[in-house]
């Protein structure tokens, strides 16, 4: 605990060290949208991700749990209804991933883990059967404001 | 039973499987803890699902998230937005100082943001809001509040607002979000929040989705609802809602109504159950009666406002007199060759309701025939009569099918509606004529949006006309009650109603209210009709306050911007749409100086003291017996007999307490993790848990027992739902084989105690006489269906409706800086037909001007994707801050709820050249 508090106390003493005044900052300036409140301004154009599946290089994954994005079109493959998945169609196979092959879906998503989470099943959990809810497809939008998160 | 076994068996299982990714991981993966992260369980930021999650941190910062196995809620599972909870936090531009509109040095409405000290903002701050108060008393300051507030955020802005100031100028974003909610369930069962629970999903027959695009809102239950649908060939799903959406995909039948019409289909609905014989007559006479009110009600519109744009008046004037159209009059049972004209708003308060018999109900019911409900309700004009009607049927043949059971969802088509009360009403209405209501698998359940609208806003009553626990400001036992329990001299509290969130802009427009803390929301991009709201936030003499951890559009017409620690940065709780409380301990340290609202709430409480707050008061407009008519008394002589001295502060008499101080920190609950609060205010006491167990005290023993803080802490515990009553939480609702509180023996026990004593009359008004008592009892209400406020017309030829995406979070601030969600939904499109664009030039990817009498705004059309619109409607999510649809949209709202209607309003689209 004491290591605790010393931390806390460490990390308040370099906040009060004397920092340089920032310049005032003008309202227009802040937030995502860089115009006043009052304008209506013109959105850009962002074109949807077009490529074949396999054409791009895979993007690198945000951190080991959150779903892999979707590099490819989309276009073709949506919607998801309950008698058409155009996703499971390729991704549905035995790992691990071949070349030329689409990336399989994990033996993760074989388990009903409401019901019965220690024994794989056959198809895909009716839960990940929606793929989109999970992983999101792509457009050329950059990011609107830089990250700090570290994986 | 089965149900029951499976639970257990898998509890069992759950530590042996927690660390099996869930996500894309293979099953023979390292357990995570082998690279140093450090998981600790915790609730997702978003939606009011409730997701469990597990925050992995490391050196200080959060890593990662995933899906909680254990949760029963989410079974592992997140959605695209829930498994971006650890990036939310570290978007570059984070608020980490107080920033202040300055000009030579001083606080200067006109003035650029400055960085400040803490201390500098909160003298600012004080100057500004006495200076308010002086002015106008304790109705010229306000708090907006939010469904995103943890519970002891919620609790402590009670406090402060309502204890403290003396003012009831408290109210939360969620009145946009399920107000309508709240007054359905006040007015049908005496008790707030659902009977039901997310286990009737795998226990109904059929789910019916009423305005609740679930597959994009709800995304973890509607994982739930097609795995099984995709299990139980004979498991159905019904999509009713103004335009074919993602929730379609997974549908067996999908309905497009016209927008406002789906009153009409629950008339036609009961019609059929009443006609064909299937009314559970034994439900309804043990537990039910029936009930009316008035229907003249208004739209919630203001009438006299000055600073009304000329376009407006029109749309306007229909709060003071409608005339009926043809079907309204038809609707009514009156002679539609025969001009009838309704002054609105005339007979008294629109929450008045009597007592009917079911002939009169039936009587009320009569012209929802299934031609005139077909013809007044299709909403796709590409559709023919005879499949729409066809439809219609099926829902019928289904509801009224005694062998099968439903659930009813909803959400915002639902709440957000000028008639918001009243269909949330019809959808009990049709549960409880069938005797599908509080029973396991069946039931009208209404869900929330937001992660703690239940938990904060609705059961802790950050809302102006609440208390915790159900209880009201107006009513002199409730108050004496929290005076009570706070320690209050007695008439401490203000028995005049505050204003609403829609209200509070409107009085701040009027000048009426002149110094405003926003809290954990962005109003000033939510309300409808902003361009009035943010004129009054920049141009008229007043100081707004916003406490945010991101700039936002808010934060833009602000004077002082406060910054504040997010959710895995401090200790709080949630309470999700099935009663689940879930707390959560703090992971990480807020960044820079920002600072817990918690902290914010009680550091800015040191600067006021009794004198200056507990002596004679004046509020316009209060009336109430005890009361002097428009003042609150002094009760500073009261204080000083309780041992308050006129210099104490508000910290000490509603924070630091000697029963809050009593909950000493360090508390072993942490298992070593911090609290900024606590290291923040340089105190030695627990501020988080002293609220929840203070707060718990409303609701034990009312039907809201909550657990002590620490049980929800324990290992084996993932929330609970309540009534939590020996430790035991309550699935089912009234219903005496689940909750202790239904009388045993009564099957069914509708106890809630609100308007359980109203007049008895018919479908015209209430007769002479005293009142009925309906204990145990919930009301059938019979509501007609009437016309909106505005509709399509040659000038604005279009209906707009507006919404979520999947991937973002309510105005973006968060969702918008996680690189790959603003990459997949970089903006708001303008979904329109095909049909529609082409007759105005427009094309896909084009822009296109939104306008309406209010606004106008730009934005890129889209013919597809995710939302295929009917002809003659268009959508636009709300999420983009640079897609400003709420300068377009109408600020009516339900005038029972106040809620606002954002699902329809009238626009013309043209091509930008």
């Amino acid at each position: 605990m004491s290591r605790l508090i010393l931390s806390l106390t460490l990390c308040s003493l370099s906040l009060t060290a004397a920092k340089p005044q920032a310049k005032p900052i003008p309202d227009r300036s802040l937030g995502l949208s860089r115009t006043s409140v009052f304008d209506a301004p013109a959105p850009p154009a962002y074109r949807d991700e077009a490529s074949e599946p396999g054409e791009k290089a895979l993007p690198k994954r945000i951190n080991r749990e959150y779903p892999p994005i979707i590099p490819h079109s989309v276009a073709d493959s949506l919607p998801i209804t309950r008698s058409t998945n155009l996703c499971l169609d390729c991704h549905a196979v035995p790992g691990p991933k071949k070349k030329g092959e689409a990336t399989p879906v994990p033996a993760s998503h074989y388990l009903d883990l409401r019901r019965a989470p220690e024994a794989k099943g056959t198809q895909v959990a009716g839960t990940r059967f929606v793929c989109i809810s999970c992983h999101v497809p792509r457009t050329d939008a950059p990011p609107l404001v830089g990250s700090r998160y570290r994986g | 039973m089965a149900l029951m076994l499976n639970r257990r068996t898998f509890l069992k299982a759950g530590f042996t499987t927690a660390t099996i990714g869930a996500t894309g991981l293979p099953l023979e993966a390292l357990p995570a803890e082998a690279k140093g992260w450090n998981w600790e369980r915790s609730v997702c930021r978003f939606c009011g699902t409730g997701c469990g999650i597990r925050v992995a941190s490391k050196e200080g910062r959060v890593v990662a998230v995933k899906g909680d196995l254990q949760n029963p809620v989410n079974r592992g599972l997140l959605c695209a937005k829930g498994y971006a909870c650890a990036q939310i936090l570290y978007g570059e531009d984070r608020l980490t100082k107080p920033l202040l509109r300055k000009k030579d040095g001083k606080f200067d409405k006109q003035g650029d943001f400055e960085e400040v000290s803490w201390k500098e903002a909160f003298d600012v701050m004080k100057a500004q809001w006495s200076k308010a108060h002086k002015a106008l008393g304790p109705t010229g300051v306000a708090v907006m509040g939010s469904g995103q507030y943890t519970i002891m955020e919620g609790y402590a802005a009670v406090k402060l607002v309502k204890a403290g100031w003396r003012s009831n100028n408290l109210d939360p974003n969620a009145r946009h979000c399920m107000a309508s909610a709240v007054a359905a369930f006040m007015q049908t069962f005496g008790i707030d929040e659902p009977s039901g629970c997310y286990d009737d999903i795998e226990l109904t027959d059929t789910v019916v989705t009423w305005g609740a695009n679930m597959a994009e809102m709800h995304p973890m239950l509607w994982a739930r609802i097609i795995d099984e649908r995709l299990r139980r060939e004979s498991y159905r799903i019904f999509n009713l809602t103004t335009y074919a959406n993602a929730t379609s995909e997974g549908a067996d039948v999908e309905i497009v109504f016209k927008p406002n019409t789906d009153l009409a289909i629950w008339n036609y609905l009961a019609r059929e159950v009443v006609k064909r014989g299937a009314v559970d007559k034994d439900y309804v006479a043990r537990h039910c009666v029936f009930a009316a009110g008035p229907t003249d009600i208004g739209f919630g519109l203001r009438e006299d406002s000055v600073k009304a744009y000329a376009p407006e008046k029109d749309t306007q004037a229909r709060q003071k007199t409608v005339v009926l159209t043809r079907e309204e009059a038809i609707a009514r049972g009156l002679d539609p060759a025969v001009k009838h004209e309704k002054a609105q708003a005339s007979s008294g308060s629109p929450q008045r309701h009597w007592v009917i018999s079911f002939e009169e109900f039936q009587k009320g019911l009569e012209p929802y025939t299934l031609d005139f409900v077909a013809a007044l309700a299709k909403g796709d004009p590409d559709e023919s009569m005879e499949a729409f009607k066809a439809k219609l049927v099926q829902l019928a043949d289904e509801y009224a099918n005694p062998a099968r059971k439903q659930v009813s969802f909803w959400t915002m088509g639902f709440n957000q509606h000028t008639r918001g009360t009243w269909v949330n009403e019809q959808a009990y209405m049709l549960h409880l004529l069938t005797g599908k209501q509080a029973r396991p698998g069946a039931g009208a359940f209404s869900l929330t949006g937001q992660p703690s609208a239940c938990g904060t806003a609705r059961e802790v009553g950050t809302f102006a006309h609440r208390l915790p626990a159900d209880m009201s400001v107006d009513d002199p036992a409730h108050r004496k009650h929290s005076e009570e329990i706070w320690k209050l001299p007695a008439n401490t509290l203000n028995p005049k109603i505050g204003s609403h969130i829609v209200q509070m802009m409107r009085d701040l427009e009027d000048g009426k209210v002149k110094w405003l803390w926003v809290q954990v929301t962005n109003p000033f991009q939510s309300s409808a009709n902003a361009n009035h709201w943010i004129e009054a936030a920049r141009k008229l003499d007043n100081f707004i306050v916003v406490s945010d951890v991101y700039p936002t559009l808010s934060s833009k017409v602000a004077d002082l911007i406060l910054p504040s620690a997010m959710i895995y940065e401090k200790w709080g709780g949630y309470g999700n749409a099935e009663r689940r409380t879930q707390l959560w301990r703090q992971v990480v340290l807020p960044p820079g100086e920002a600072r817990s609202d918690v902290w914010q709430m009680m550091e800015f409480s040191k600067r006021f003291t009794l004198a200056e707050v507990w002596g004679e008061q004046s509020v316009p407009g209060l009336e109430a017996p005890g009361y002097e008519k428009g003042k609150l008394p002094s009760v500073l002589p009261a204080a000083e007999a309780l041992g308050y001295k006129p210099g104490s502060t508000l910290y000490e008499v509603l924070f630091a307490t000697p029963s809050a101080k009593a909950f000493a920190w360090p508390d072993p609950v942490a298992f070593g993790k911090p609290n900024s609060t606590v290291a923040h205010a340089g105190i030695t006491w627990f501020p988080e848990k002293a609220l929840f167990e203070e707060y718990r005290q409303f609701g034990l023993g009312h039907g809201h027992d909550l657990a002590p803080f620490d049980v929800y802490f324990k290992r084996d515990v993932s929330g609970l739902r309540w009534p939590v009553v020996d430790g035991k939480e309550t699935r089912w609702r009234f219903n005496d084989e689940y909750d202790p509180y239904a009388k045993k023996g009564s099957g069914i026990d509708f106890y809630g105690t609100a308007m359980k004593k109203v007049p008895a009359g018919d479908l015209n008004g209430p007769k002479p006489g005293d009142p009925v008592a309906l204990p145990g009892k919930a009301k059938i209400f019979f509501r007609p269906w009437q016309e909106p406020p505005e509709s399509p017309d040659a000038t604005y030829d279009l209906w707009l409706c507006t919404g979520r995406v999947l991937e973002h979070w309510h105005s973006g601030s968060m969702t918008r800086r996680v690189p790959q969600l603003h990459a997949a939904v970089p903006e708001a499109l303008l979904f329109l037909h095909a049909k529609d664009a082409e007759k105005r030039g427009l094309k896909a990817g084009d822009l296109a001007w939104i306008e309406s009498r209010r606004g106008k705004i730009q934005a890129r059309v889209t013919l597809g994707g995710r939302n295929k619109m009917p002809r003659g409607m268009a959508y636009v999510p709300w999420f983009d801050e640079g897609v400003f649809i709420n300068k377009v949209t109408l600020d009516a709202t339900c005038p029972i709820s106040k809620e606002t209607d954002f699902k329809k309003c009238a626009v013309r689209i043209s091509k930008v050249v």
